[in-house]
């Protein structure tokens, strides 16, 4: 196909749209359909992915974190009784484990502050697949107990967590009989991080946990609202990502050709026509191509202009909406120009005008 | 141009359309190949048009065989030596029956000269058609333009495939006498697939194509 190819059958092409104005459009409709069907495919992709993401290692909705670490003078402004203890918790990645470890840190104690929830210290259990992670991430916060301190293992429902982490036993039995004596037999954990860090990096990432009650410190932010925020954020390009796009994608393209051969039936007929007047093969290919890209440009821009604002206020990357568009754009010019070939080939049946065998 | 054929066979994997004919089409006569469905009509005409290249023996074009020549030498060579028409008129509906006439002219990059066309039409009796939109026209009418699109290649053959399949009686009738009046005064060789054994008194000489061979049938 050639620039030549493409400008000797301008005039053809720009009398067929110019006079059948509502043909083209009418075409264009059906690959606006498409497109649109693609976006929603796309939609739905990248909502599944990122839930699948944040299943694996996003936020507690049942706690409370802060966007910063909270210096001691947040905790010493509490009320004895409201006493937070803080600790450090490290993130491991073991095989297809994500084992937190909490460490009580011997300033904290000094300053009074310190291992409440270390002694609840547990095990966080994630192993990438949605439905494991799902579940421990459910369960982990609300089974800190008093009772686990000091056991390596406990049992919940019937399965059993490791107890991670080290800590002063003698120091943590006193926390907790100050707690016991104030009535206090459930806390909440708040575990203050860095919104950017990845909970699997398994690179030491260091958590700060508190008791509670809370309401005394500034600036916690659900770890729901976090979700949000970080599902908005979060790449989407993922290798599931592309099965779950791709395997649909490719059956909206093939009912998307079998629509178009069949409102262009009279297409093959009309290359016939111009191929026995002397057409060259290719470009008569190539106006039908031209003619259908032009179609398809028509009904890529309309479904950009209902789905761009869409994906921008989903919070899809500039860069990934581009890439999205352009692999969009790429399908349909291959699948066009494969559709294209196909009907060149019924048009020039005869081994004369294609060169084909001879005996 | 004289088209002749010696031991022209056509077969196929499982079976013989038609085996050792000895053909001829000369120029300024209106030839009829009939047959059953699926006899070997449109193969035949398939063949003598170089659309179909895959045959045993000879076809020579005044003399000449084109088969062995390159592929771009003999799409040259059926792009100025014949015309088609179909069952089908095969109009392109967004063009009016002007701009359809001039489209082989268009797609050979020849100049397109309006008074040839109306002269023309004029003589097959479609001047008035000339102004009108494709739409408006009756099958009849369309065909009869398709012939008058065909005669713009100014090719010294016409090879109509069924033109009539589609027509009722009297524009079948209308039609074959256009195409015996283009053999008999152009000097055209023209070739007429049909299966209507009630016109073939009209044609100068008849072929029939039946249990794997194909027959003289008439004489002028």
């Amino acid at each position: 196909m050639t620039i030549h190819h493409i400008f000797t059958e301008m005039p053809l092409l720009i009398k067929r749209i110019k006079r059948q104005p509502l043909r083209f459009l009418l075409s264009a409709f059906v690959y606006f359909l498409l497109f649109l069907a693609m976006d929603i495919v796309l939609l739905l992709s990248l909502s599944f992915s990122n839930k699948i993401v944040i299943y694996s290692g996003g936020y507690d909705p049942d706690c409370y974190y802060s966007r910063s670490p909270v210096h001691y003078d947040a905790s010493l402004s509490l009320r004895e009784e409201e006493w937070g203890k803080a600790s450090d918790i490290r993130c491991q990645v073991r095989d297809d484990q994500a084992l937190y470890s909490c460490y009580g840190t011997e300033t904290v104690v000094t300053k009074r502050f310190g291992v409440l929830l270390a002694a609840r210290a547990y095990m966080a259990i994630a192993d990438y697949s949605i439905d494991a992670s799902r579940e421990v991430l459910d369960r982990a916060h609300c089974y800190v107990s008093q009772d686990i301190v000091g056991l390596d293992f406990f049992e919940r429902d019937g399965k059993s967590y490791p107890v991670a982490g080290t800590f002063a036993t003698s120091l943590s039995e006193n926390l907790f009989s100050a707690y016991r004596d104030a009535g206090i037999d459930q806390v909440s954990l708040v575990v203050i991080i860095d919104p950017g860090v990845d909970v699997f990096s398994g690179d030491n990432s260091s958590f700060v946990c508190r008791g509670s009650p809370l309401a005394h410190v500034p600036g916690l932010v659900s770890g729901e609202d976090l979700n949000a925020e970080y599902q908005s954020n979060f790449d989407i390009f993922r290798p599931l990502f592309y099965v779950v796009t791709l395997v649909p994608f490719s059956f909206a393209m093939l009912f998307f050709s079998l629509i178009v051969v069949a409102l262009q039936k009279d297409e093959t007929k009309e290359m016939a026509i111009l191929g026995l007047f002397g057409m060259k093969r290719m470009t008569n290919i190539a106006r039908l191509f031209l003619l259908r890209f032009l179609q398809g440009l028509l009904g890529f821009f309309l479904s950009m202009a209902i789905f761009l604002p869409i994906l921008v206020a989903n919070g899809t990357s500039k860069l990934s909406v581009f890439l999205l568009f352009l692999i969009q754009l790429f399908f349909v010019a291959f699948f066009d120009f494969l559709l294209s070939h196909h009907q060149a080939k019924q048009a020039y049946p005869h081994s004369a005008f294609h060169g084909g065998k001879k005996k | 141009m004289t088209i002749k054929t010696q031991d022209l066979s056509k077969r196929f994997a499982d079976r013989t359309l038609f085996s050792n004919a000895d053909l001829l089409f000369e120029e300024g006569k209106i030839y009829a190949i009939v047959g059953e469905s699926g006899c070997g009509k449109t193969t035949l005409m398939n063949l003598l048009s170089l659309v179909d290249l895959d045959f045993e023996g000879k076809i020579l074009y005044d003399g000449v065989e084109v088969k062995g020549k390159t592929q771009k030498e003999i799409d040259a060579f059926r792009n100025q030596g014949f015309a088609f028409v179909f069952s089908e008129p095969f109009l392109l509906d967004y063009l009016d029956v002007m701009e359809n006439v001039s489209l082989p002219r268009f797609v050979r990059k020849q100049r397109i000269d309006q008074m040839a066309i109306e002269e023309k039409a004029h003589i097959l009796g479609v001047f008035d058609l000339l102004d009108k939109k494709v739409t408006s026209l009756s099958e009849g009418e369309k065909q009869r333009i398709s012939v008058l699109r065909a005669l713009m290649t100014s090719s010294p053959v016409l090879v109509c495939d069924e033109p009539t399949s589609h027509l009722d009686g009297s524009n079948a009738d209308r039609l074959l006498h256009m195409l015996l009046s283009i053999a008999h005064e152009q000097k055209r060789t023209v070739i007429v697939s049909t299966h209507e054994e009630s016109t073939l008194p009209l044609f100068d000489v008849v072929y029939r194509i039946k249990d794997g061979r194909v027959e003289r049938l008439s004489d002028e």
